[in-house]
C-alpha cells in the first residue's frame, strides 16, 4: 500500500481532533463516509490517491446525552461554523507545510428517519445547537451495522488512538448510494462517491456484506433505506451503461482502463443483487 | 586431400581414383569418412584414410592390403545449424543457456533439456553462427551472451507463438486474483509486468498474465469471467507444458523465473517491452539473484 498522502494524513488529524472533543458523547457516535470505507477496504489497488478530506461522523439521537452541548465542544477544540447558516459542517484550519491554509470539514449527521427535528435540515437535537448536525437520508444503517475500530494518527510523531464505531460495509454502501442519488449534477463529488460504491463492492467479503447487509432489512428503522438501497443499487450500477458505474470509471481517470471499471462495478452488483434476493 | 567429402561427391573422384593395374597409386585423406561416404568409395574402388582410422587402401605391387574400422560419427562434426529459435524446443535450450551460470555441455545440455543432442547441437550451431555464444575447442560453450540470446529469443518466438491466450475479468481486480492464486495448489505461472515486480521495482500492472495447461479450468477456481473488452486477466495455454516446471514461490504464489518473464515482457504489448528493459537491468546487474 502507497504511504497515504499530505492531505490525507491532516484529515486523519482533524478527525481525531473532533473525536477527542467529542469524548463525552463518543458512545454515541459512528465514523461514515470516505474515512470509514478507507479503514473498511484499505485505500485497495485502484490507481488513484485518496482525496477525500471530510470526517463524516453519524450521531445516535437515542444514545446522545444533552450535555455538554457539542457546539462548545467543539468550538473549544479549534471548530467553526462553516458558515453562519450552515448546518452540521464543522471547519478546522490546518496549515499545510509550505502551503496556504486549508480548511478541513467535519460533518455531523443525523439519520432522517430517527432525528428529532423534522424540518428539511437542521436535526435539532435537544440541549444542543439547532444547526450543530443535520438530517441525512439513508445513513440508518449505521446505528445497526457498526463495529469498533482504532483510528489512530498518521503523523509519526502523534501517538493519538481512538476506538471508536466504524459503519459497516453495508451500512456505508447504502449511504452512498442515497448520497448519489440525491446529489444532482455530474460534478467531481458525484464521481467520488461513485468510486467509492465501487471500493466497498471490489474490497469487501461479499459473504459479510449479504449478511450485514439482510440483517439492517430486517430492522424496522434502517428497512427502509435498506430497501431503497437495493434499487438504488440496480439503477445505478446494474449495467456496464448504468450511470454509476460510468462515474466510477470517470473518476479513475486515464489510469485505468474505464471498460474494465464499469464490466467490474456491474458484474459485482449483479453478483450482490442476487444473493440478496435468496 | 580435402576437408570434407560427402557420399554425393564421391563419383566425381572416382574416375581419377579407380586402382588401375600400372598407374600411380592414388589415395583418397580426408579428416572424418562416413558410413556412407565410406560404402560408396569402396564401391568405385577407390583408396581412403581418415584421421579416425577409417581405411581402406589396396595396392598390387608391392602386394599391400589395409582395411580398418574407426570411428562411425565425426568427433568433429560442427552440424548444420537450426533455422530459427521458433518453437518449445529451442526455447527449452534458450532458457537453460540464460538461466546457468556454467554452461554444460551438448549432451548434459540436452538431457537437461529433454531434447535430442543432435537438435541441441544445431541450435549451438545457429547461435554460434550469430555470435550469440562463444564456443571455444572441442565445441565447449564458454560465454553466453544472454541479454541479447533473450531478445533474440523473444523476437522470434514471441509470447503469442509460444501459447493461446484467452482474456478475462476479475471484478475484484488483480491483486485480489493474486490473493486467491496463492490459495491455490495447481500449476500455474504469474508472468509479465506482475511477475517482474516481484524482482524489481515497476509500477503496479495493469494486467496479469498467468500460464496455465488449462486456461478454462483456472478461470473457473479463479471466478474470472470471460471478457474481450475490460480484460484485466490473460491466461495464456503454453504449447510446451514443461514451461510450468519451473517457477519461483513468493507470497505464495508462483511466479515465473526472470529470463522468461523478460521474454514474455518483451513481446507483450503496450508497455511491456519498457518493462521488460527494466527487468533486464536488473538481471545484469543481479545476476547472482537469478542465474544458478
Amino acid at each position: 500500500m502507497s504511504r497515504p498522502d499530505g492531505l490525507y494524513i491532516l484529515a486523519r488529524r482533524v478527525l481525531l481532533d473532533a473525536v477527542e472533543a467529542l469524548g463525552d458523547h463518543l458512545a454515541s457516535v459512528v465514523l461514515v463516509g470516505a474515512q470509514a470505507i478507507y479503514l473498511r477496504v484499505g485505500e485497495s489497488d485502484l490507481a488513484i490517491a485518496p482525496f477525500t478530506t471530510d470526517g463524516d461522523l453519524v450521531l445516535d439521537p437515542a444514545k446522545l446525552a444533552e450535555i455538554p452541548p457539542l457546539e462548545t465542544a467543539l468550538t473549544r477544540a479549534g471548530f467553526f461554523p462553516a458558515s453562519r447558516d450552515s448546518v452540521g459542517v464543522w471547519i478546522s484550519r490546518q496549515l499545510r507545510p509550505g502551503e496556504r491554509v486549508l480548511e478541513i470539514p467535519v460533518d455531523l449527521l443525523v439519520p432522517a428517519s430517527v432525528s428529532p427535528g423534522k424540518g428539511r435540515r437542521a436535526a435539532r437535537l435537544p440541549g444542543h445547537g439547532a444547526r450543530v448536525a443535520r438530517n441525512v437520508r439513508g445513513l440508518e444503517g449505521a446505528l445497526f451495522d457498526s463495529d469498533r475500530m482504532e483510528l489512530r494518527s498518521l503523523e509519526p510523531g502523534d501517538p493519538r488512538r481512538v476506538e471508536l464505531a466504524v459503519a459497516g460495509p453495508a451500512a456505508l454502501l447504502i449511504a452512498k448510494l442515497h448520497k448519489l442519488a440525491d446529489r444532482e449534477g455530474t460534478d467531481r463529488e458525484r464521481d467520488k462517491d461513485a468510486l467509492d460504491i465501487y471500493r466497498i463492492l471490489r474490497g469487501c467479503e461479499f459473504d459479510d456484506l449479504v449478511a450485514r447487509y439482510k440483517r439492517l432489512g430486517g430492522i424496522a428503522d434502517s428497512k427502509e433505506a435498506a430497501d431503497t438501497g437495493r434499487q438504488l443499487l440496480e439503477r445505478l450500477f446494474g449495467t456496464t451503461r448504468a450511470v454509476g458505474c460510468a462515474l466510477a470509471a470517470r473518476s479513475l481517470g486515464p489510469l485505468s482502463d474505464p471498460e474494465e471499471v464499469r464490466q467490474s462495478a456491474a458484474i459485482l452488483t449483479q453478483t450482490l443483487l442476487d444473493e440478496l434476493r435468496d | 586431400m580435402r576437408a570434407t567429402l560427402e557420399p554425393r561427391s564421391v563419383p566425381g573422384l572416382a574416375g581419377a581414383q579407380e586402382r588401375r593395374r600400372g598407374q600411380p597409386t592414388q589415395l583418397v585423406v580426408v579428416p572424418f569418412l562416413s558410413r556412407g561416404t565410406r560404402t560408396r568409395l569402396r564401391e568405385v574402388g577407390a583408396n581412403y584414410l581418415d584421421l579416425t582410422g577409417n581405411a581402406s587402401i589396396a595396392i598390387e605391387r608391392p602386394g599391400l592390403f589395409i582395411e580398418t574400422s574407426g570411428a562411425d560419427e565425426d568427433p568433429n562434426r560442427t552440424p548444420r545449424a537450426a533455422r530459427s529459435l521458433r518453437g518449445a524446443k529451442a526455447g527449452r535450450v534458450v532458457r537453460l543457456l540464460v538461466d546457468l551460470q556454467e554452461s554444460p555441455g551438448v549432451r548434459e545440455l540436452a538431457a537437461l533439456a529433454g531434447l535430442d543432442a543432435g537438435y541441441v547441437s544445431r541450435i549451438l550451431a545457429l547461435l554460434d553462427g550469430e555470435g550469440l555464444i562463444q564456443r571455444g575447442k572441442r565445441g565447449k560453450i564458454e560465454s553466453v551472451d544472454w541479454p541479447r540470446l533473450l531478445r533474440t529469443w523473444a523476437d522470434e518466438s514471441p509470447i503469442d507463438a509460444r501459447g493461446v491466450r484467452h482474456t478475462y475479468l476479475d471484478p475484484r481486480g488483480i491483486e485480489a486474483t493474486l490473493r486467491r492464486l496463492a490459495q491455490l495448489d495447481t500449476e500455474y505461472l504469474v508472468t509479465c509486468e506482475a511477475a517482474a515486480r516481484a524482482y524489481a521495482p515497476t509500477t503496479s500492472p495493469p494486467l496479469l498474465t498467468i500460464w496455465t495447461a488449462d486456461a478454462e479450468r483456472l478461470a473457473e477456481v479463479l471466478a474470472l469471467r470471460p471478457a474481450k473488452a475490460g480484460m484485466n486477466v490473460i491466461l495464456v495455454e503454453p504449447r510446451d507444458e514443461r514451461v510450468l516446471a519451473e517457477f519461483q514461490l513468493r507470497d505464495g504464489v508462483r511466479f515465473a523465473p526472470p529470463s522468461q518473464v523478460a521474454a514474455d515482457l518483451l513481446s507483450s504489448p503496450g508497455r511491456g517491452p519498457n518493462e521488460a528493459d527494466s527487468l533486464l537491468s536488473w538481471m545484469e546487474a543481479h545476476p547472482g539473484d537469478w542465474r544458478r
